[in-house]
């Protein structure tokens, strides 16, 4: 195999930023149409700010947040701007989280110096077609997981390639974040201690197995650099339709719910034994009198939880205008995805960039949207000079 | 029948009385350190250092710091700097390492005392406000400053900083214009005043000068304990 995945770091921020709704450099939440945040901007996220909190736990942590409304069609439209412009070479492209996407080289290169000049080259169709602002980070490799795991730990318009007999050094310090296990399973994993890849990937495959099921014997085997699943095109995929007939035409909201979470139940346990959810839900209501209703709804992240897809339903079903009792109903999975990596800031990353940050930078982070430039650190420049003056200097702390 | 009427601890010997241990931070200088109380800079509280110019209240303030920065790396030391006069030179030969020290310069004394809250706040070890007497030129900081002390007194109870507070003595003539003492000396845990006595000479060279520090208040000794400092300068200073 020959994976390339292409990467947008910050996508929803940096799509509302372009359209001159926020700046990166202040402590900045998107949030969706429940009122919960779903992005936020990297200031936030040192004061605690995570996605999912509802907008006053998140200004209980970072009292200078400001809110914008997520663009979902600006967002879609940049996503698929991306997708369109990878699709352009003909390669296979799998749609994956936002602004992120694998692109199959199987058919035009096989080994790494193949793929060096064509990986460059589609870098800079994208940055052309989205311009600099979306710069994506390339990473490129056998599997899909250490082509992803090499395009988050690379920089925008940067690219890195994971050769083969690299793959387990470069896997084994990387944190277990990156790996898409429920938030629990990471928590679990956390609390045992282990929080490299490496470390899960020595783990015993039967305790593994028994604790997390078949995702997490998934997850370890990604976690070693074993990873066989193929890029599928999102864009050609026929989604399998499911149909419900209700031998007893029914208006009652629960009912439905209930009966078509009960049909869904299988599919979604066998995404969740891949690491998979679906990012698009379309079901087609047929009513009695025999008109018809559509729902669509995208979900922020791709999910195989039976919860937050009966939310969502739950939620279009009030919209609706309900003519009269319901007979039957097709509900259909669309985009299926690899799930996304749980919450990132679970644990400390092993971060060498974070490493090299000064002292004082997440304090001065935190602090200067409220102050302005006051702080300081001050560098001895020349210890000798005859002017006590000229012997240091001060360095705004950033 | 003490013992019987208000439970068994009511009355104890004196020999099994244990010494209350006070988090601190040691000075530097031993003979100050044991005239505190509390072997030091205590944490959790507002220590105040008063004395005139040349007096040395900086000079032990710096000392402090290297002696925080000591005992916990990792975690930093601020100087809330008002009279943007901090000198790094003199800091790095009193001992601090300048990596783990923060500059706060803000370009309103009413300012300073938000950011005094807010560095209290986020974990740092020691912080020194330099300038008390900037502050007092701003009629209205002075008052905010005055109320808001008892709060960061209760806020500092409950956090492992200590926060140093240089200032300068009251000239007798500006009692008659306002109160004769200030808020910070009623807040302050240890009040420590220093006063040069002589400079100290080799030769014909001034090598430093020996101050005298009187303790003017501590909650763990009585006060009017004295000790004398020497400060020893660096000949390239």
């Amino acid at each position: 195999m020959s994976v390339l995945s292409c990467y947008i770091p910050e996508f929803l921020l940096s799509v509302a930023s372009r359209q001159g709704q926020t700046s990166a450099e202040h402590p900045m939440a998107l949030l969706g149409e429940d009122g919960r945040v779903l992005a936020v901007s990297p200031p936030a996220r040192i004061c605690g700010v995570a996605g999912g909190m509802t907008m006053r736990q998140a200004l209980s942590r970072c009292p200078d947040l400001t809110s914008h409304e997520l663009d979902m069609r600006s967002c879609e439209a940049e996503h698929a701007a991306l997708l369109g412009t990878l699709a352009q070479t003909g390669l296979p492209v799998e749609a994956q989280d936002w602004g992120s996407a694998y692109v199959d080289l199987r058919e035009v290169s096989r080994d790494m110096p193949d793929a060096q000049s064509l990986c460059a080259d589609l870098g800079r169709q994208v940055r052309r077609a989205l311009g600099d602002a979306l710069q994506p980070a390339l990473g490129w490799d056998t599997g899909k997981f250490t082509a992803r795991a090499a395009s988050v730990r690379s920089k925008p318009g940067q690219m890195r390639l994971v050769s083969q007999s690299d793959e387990t050094r470069f896997l084994t310090p990387l944190p277990i974040t990156l790996l898409p296990l429920p938030p629990t399973a990471l928590q679990q994993l956390g609390w045992l201690g282990i929080r490299t890849l490496g470390t899960f990937g020595r783990l015993p495959a039967a305790a593994v197995q028994q604790r997390f099921g078949p995702p997490g014997k998934l997850a370890q085997r990604l976690a070693q650099g074993h990873d066989d699943r193929p890029v599928r095109p999102t864009m050609n995929a026929v989604p399998e339709p499911i149909d419900i007939d209700f031998d007893a035409p029914t208006d009652s909201q629960e009912e439905i719910l209930s009966a078509a979470l009960h049909v869904l139940q299988p599919r979604l346990d066998a995404l969740s034994a891949r690491l998979e959810g679906c990012r698009r839900l379309h079901a087609e209501l047929r009513f009695i009198d025999g008109g018809k209703r559509m729902i669509d709804h995208t979900f922020f992240q791709p999910t195989c939880v039976q919860e937050s897809i009966r939310a969502a339903m739950a939620r279009e079903f009030k919209r609706l205008t309900w003519p009269g009792e319901l007979t039957a109903m097709q509900i259909m999975l669309l985009d299926v995805g690899e799930l996304a990596p749980a919450q990132l800031s679970l644990f400390p990353e092993l971060d060498e960039a974070l490493a090299n940050r000064t002292p004082f930078a997440d304090l001065a982070v935190k602090l200067v949207p409220r102050y302005g430039k006051i702080f300081w650190r001050a560098l001895m420049t020349d210890q000798h000079h005859p002017l006590i003056e000229r012997r240091f200097s001060f360095a705004q702390v950033a | 029948m003490l013992q019987v009427r208000y439970g068994p601890r009511v009355v104890q010997p004196a020999r099994d009385l244990t010494r209350q241990v006070v988090p601190h931070v040691s000075t530097g200088f031993a003979s100050l350190d044991a005239i505190t109380g509390c072997n030091g800079i205590p944490l959790g509280a507002i220590t105040l250092f008063t004395g005139q110019t040349t007096s040395g209240k900086l000079t032990v303030a710096y000392k402090v710091i290297a002696n925080a920065q000591r005992a916990r790396r990792n975690r930093g030391v601020a100087i809330l700097d008002l009279t943007y006069t901090a000198n790094p030179d003199y800091l790095t030969r009193c001992g601090v390492d300048l990596e783990y020290l923060l500059f706060a310069r803000t370009p309103t004394p009413a300012q300073a005392i938000d950011v005094i809250f807010d560095l209290v706040h986020s974990g740092l070890r020691l912080l020194v406000v330099d300038g008390l007497p900037n502050l007092r030129r701003d009629a209205p900081a002075v008052s905010r400053f005055d109320a808001a002390l008892p709060e960061l007194k209760v806020l500092l109870a409950s956090l492992p900083c200590a926060v140093i507070v240089v200032d300068e003595p009251r000239a007798p003539w500006l009692r008659w214009l306002g109160p004769a003492s200030s808020a910070i000396g009623h807040c302050a845990a240890l009040h420590i005043e220093l006063k040069r006595e002589r400079w100290l000479e080799r030769g014909r060279d001034l090598i430093g000068y020996r101050a005298q520090a009187q303790v003017m208040k501590s909650r763990w000794a009585s006060a009017g304990q004295t000790a004398p400092v020497e400060i020893i300068l660096d000949t390239t200073a």
